[in-house]
């Protein structure tokens, strides 16, 4: 907790908080990064699930590469807010259950993304990409990213341990 | 009518009586809202990047599937924000971010309706044209800012 209060009293945290739009500007960046990372994975998931006709791998790849950006900036973002009022939101139980989630739906995605672009080749393109990955995953993985999202919503309305 | 006889009149509605005395109708609202504005997200930017001359080209039916998601998942997200809006109206009327927010949407819209009349059939060609280029960039950016401006609102509340 000594750390995290250090963390907070750093100029970088005190600007965070106190420039008028730091703690806005940051918040909606996280959101923008989430809104990326979640939308692809749900079509992608939805896509492995019942593979969209039509559609193959290779035609998602650049919206998972948006989507890797989407990941990149909601963590940097996500940190930056940790480090501003990171003795909060240790102690709220929708914030470390928001972060089993990203880690989570995080790791899901990626791999998805993976049986995505292996299947991406000229050759191989033709199978739909993601439907290699296991339905009961890409179930998961939706069930997971909205955890996350729901659960980072909570945050404001949940009350604090101890 | 005066704009203070219809916010006495939305906040006096049964729906707004109802959201703000269930402490659980607006945490569920606010959920809802941001799902569904993911979803709506991603099924346009597997699109817009497409139109922004990334990846192969689209069969039409895959443009149809994506475009009737996103348009699926803004009803949701338009009738969640009218929810928002009714249960406590002091706080979008006058705001910057909010009406900031509505004119993205308005843009976005418009930029939607250029898709639909004009660029929907480039999607199936190997080649599109700077305009349908730019139109799929500027999608993606509106949406991001739709997203910016609406987790402003609660800062520039009066």
């Amino acid at each position: 907790m000594r750390a995290l209060e250090a963390l907070e009293a750093t100029a970088f945290a005190e600007w965070v908080n106190t420039a008028m739009l730091g703690f806005p500007l940051v918040i909606a960046l996280h959101s923008v990064g989430m809104a990326a990372i979640v939308g692809v994975s749900l079509i992608a998931s939805v896509h492995a699930i019942r593979p969209i006709d039509g559609l193959s791998g290779s035609q998602l790849l650049p919206a998972m590469s948006l989507a890797r950006a989407g990941l990149i900036l909601n963590a940097v973002t996500g940190i930056m807010l940790f480090v501003s009022r990171g003795s909060e939101y240790i102690l709220n139980p929708a914030f470390l259950l928001k972060l089993v989630l990203v880690l989570l739906g995080s790791i899901l995605s990626l791999v998805l993304f993976q049986t995505c672009a292996r299947s991406a080749s000229p050759v191989a393109d033709n199978n739909g990409g993601a439907a290699a990955f296991p339905r009961p995953l890409a179930i998961a993985n939706i069930l997971v990213w909205f955890g996350a999202v729901a659960t980072g919503r909570l945050i404001a309305y949940v009350q604090n341990i101890g | 009518m005066t704009t203070n006889h219809i916010v006495g009149w939305l906040l006096d509605s049964p729906v707004s009586r109802f959201i703000n005395s269930e402490p659980w109708a607006w945490p569920c609202l606010e959920i809802a809202h941001f799902f569904s504005l993911c979803v709506l997200f991603g099924s346009l930017a597997v699109v817009d990047l497409r139109l922004a001359g990334f990846g192969p080209p689209f069969a039409d039916r895959v443009g149809k599937v994506l475009v009737r998601t996103a348009l699926l998942a803004f009803g949701v997200n338009a009738l969640s924000g009218a929810l928002f809006f009714t249960a406590n109206a002091p706080k979008y009327i006058d705001n910057p971010a909010f009406e900031l927010k509505l004119a993205l949407i308005g843009l976005a819209g418009l930029n939607a309706a250029l898709y639909h009349w004009r660029f929907r059939p480039l999607l199936t060609e190997d080649r599109v044209t700077v305009l349908a280029q730019l139109s799929g960039v500027a999608s993606i950016l509106l949406w991001s800012s739709v997203i910016v401006c609406g987790r402003m609102i609660t800062f520039f509340a009066q």
